[in-house]
Formats: structure tokens, sequence, C-alpha cells
């Protein structure tokens, strides 16, 4: 094989890349061997093959993505003729198996077909569920509050009257009596869990509430991070 | 194909132990280039960078292309011996790029000095 012959095979190997390539791979080759002082046989025999050297131009046009300069490691994951550098780079091999944008796209639509008519009853179900049991406790603590109040009143009433009862009808003033000294345990009871809800389920209450509704925020401000 | 080469060059050239990334090859073209001021052409770098590395002539054609597609060399033509020769030269983001390689390097083969070297001396 001669020069001629050489670069006729390169042009025909590469005849369905873009033109503009072909010529500027044809007009370097033809440079080179111009510009070697060896005997065309010897430049050939460096070359390699025209399949090689077609290959090997094949390959880099393969890569049409312009990487970012610092980044370009990368693409020594790419291409066979550059398993050297994979070997030498390892760390940067595994890079291209990130996923294809369109299957991000994908992806992005399931969620969103998907997620809408799920997603939204169900947060509102979580909602609700969280303001019922808040409605719930909030409940238990003014009944336990209403009791107190309630069972105090009975028991000043009934103290009232029993030490009225006490004079006209002692057996009765002393159940009467009985019964308000009950009735002020129950009030005193009732206080005591209306102070300690107060105390403890209020505070927490707020606190639930307050993050409950932060929530959402948090969820944006972590999507766009 | 790599081991095709080096029977071709094993004939005449002891093998490289290590392997010359993309990268580094890269930087090596650069800085081929970045020494002659008016630019330099291709069978040049290629005998050049070869000095150096272990390269197949075929493999420098798609480096140059994709360095010029870079923006890091740009071509000229200029007559010479009554014909045309391209020439290439490094752009300012490629000398740029260079000295970001260069800067590497040193930061790698340092490392890898002190590994060795300091390897030595617990042993």
């Amino acid at each position: 094989m001669n020069r001629e012959e050489f670069l006729k095979k390169l042009e025909s190997l590469l005849s369905d890349v873009d033109a503009s390539e072909r010529k500027e791979a044809l007009q370097y080759y033809e440079e080179y061997f111009e510009d070697s002082e060896k005997a065309e046989a010897d430049v050939i025999k460096e070359l390699g093959s025209p399949e090689e050297v077609a290959h090997s131009i094949r390959e880099e046009l393969a890569e049409k993505e312009i990487v970012v300069a610092q980044s370009r490691t990368e693409e020594s994951g790419s291409g066979k003729s550059r398993k050297e550098a994979e070997t030498a780079q390892s760390v940067d091999s595994g890079k291209n198996s990130g996923m294809e944008p369109w299957a991000v796209v994908l992806i992005v639509l399931a969620v969103l077909f998907l997620g809408i008519p799920l997603g939204v009853p169900l947060l509102a179900a979580g909602f609700g569920l969280i303001v019922g049991i808040l409605a719930v406790l909030f409940a238990l603590l003014l009944a336990a509050a209403i009791c107190a109040v309630t069972f105090g009143f009975a028991a000043i009433i009934c103290l009232v009257v029993s030490i009225i009862k006490l004079v006209t009808a002692p057996i009765a003033g002393i159940i009467l009596m009985g019964t308000a000294l009950l009735l002020m345990g129950l009030c005193f009871l009732s206080a005591l869990i209306t102070w300690k809800a107060c105390a403890v389920v209020i505070p927490a209450m707020v606190r639930g509430i307050v993050s409950l509704c932060r929530l959402p925020f948090h969820n944006r401000k972590g999507a766009a991070a | 194909m790599q081991t095709k080469r080096y029977m071709i060059e094993g004939e005449r050239r002891i093998i490289m132990v290590f392997n010359t990334g993309a990268a580094l090859l890269d930087a090596i073209v650069l800085a081929v280039v970045s020494k002659e001021e008016g630019g330099t052409y291709g069978y040049k770098i290629t005998q050049q960078v070869r000095q150096v590395i272990e390269l197949s002539e075929s493999t420098l054609y798609p480096v140059l292309r994709r360095l010029q597609k870079y923006g890091f060399l740009e071509v000229y033509d200029m007559e010479c011996g009554g014909r045309n020769r391209r020439y290439y030269k490094l752009t300012i983001s490629g000398s740029t790029q260079l000295d970001m390689y260069k800067k590497e390097w040193k930061e790698y083969a340092g490392k890898i000095n002190g590994m060795f070297e300091g390897g030595a001396i617990y042993e």
C-alpha cells in the first residue's frame, strides 16, 4: 500500500462522516506524509491501518458534547482506544454511568402523574389526622379544666349546705360534708391534671403545629438545594 | 489494538510501564505546542510527544482536533516549501488550561514522590 492508496482508503472509510471533518483529517494525514522524512511505507507502518486511523477519528467525533474543560477527564471512560486512560484513572470510569436526560424527565413526569392523585389525598389525610388528634387532646384538656371548675363549685355549695344542715340535721349534714370533701378532692385532681396538661401538652402542641406548618417550606428548600 | 501497538513499537523502544491518561496526553500536547512561539505542525508535535511517552502516530490527530474544539488550540495555514502547512498555536484559554495542568501535575507528582520516598523511611 502506498500513500495514495492509504489516503483513498481512509477517505472511503470516512465517507459517512461530516465532509468538513473528513477534509480536515485527510489534510492532516496528507501533510503528515509530506513532513515525514521517512519512506512512505514506514510512515504507513507507523500510522497503522487506514481502518485504525479512521476508527480513532470516528471515536473522537462520537464524543459530540463539549465537556467543560475541567471535567474533561470524564470522557476517558468512553472509547476503546482510551482503555489505558480508564485504568490509569479508574476513579473517573464510573462517571459515565449517570442517567440520560430523557430518563430523568420520564421519572419526573411519572412522579407527577402518580404523585398528584396519590400524594395529595394522602397528604390531606395525614393533615386531617394530625388536626384531629390535636383537637381531641385540646378537648380533653378543656374537659379536665371544666371538671375542675364544676367540682370546685359543687364542693363549695355542698360545704355551705352541709354547715347549715349540721345544725338542723346533723347526720345529713355529715354526709353532705363528706360529699363536699369528695368533690373537693375531685376538683383538686382535675385541677392538677389540667395544670400538668397545660404545662406539658400545650407547649408540645404549639411546637408540633409550628413544625407542621414549616414542613412544606423545609421540603421546598430541600428540593431546591 | 493496544497490544498490537506494543508489538510494533516494542521492536525499537522500551514499553512504558505507566499508562498515559487522556488528561495527561492533553497536557503534554499543550506543553509541546506552547514551546513554539509561532506555532507548530502535526508531524513535529507527534515526534516531540513521542520523545516522552509511548504514542501511536494515529493517536495525535484526534487529540489535536479535540483540543481545537475545546478552544485550547487554534490553527492557521502557512506556505512552506511550496505547499500549505497547518500550524497549531495555543489560545489564551489553552495556556490557562496548561497552567492548570502544570499545577495539578506538580501536586500529583509531589504526592507520589512523597509516598515513594516516605515509604522508604518507614521500612
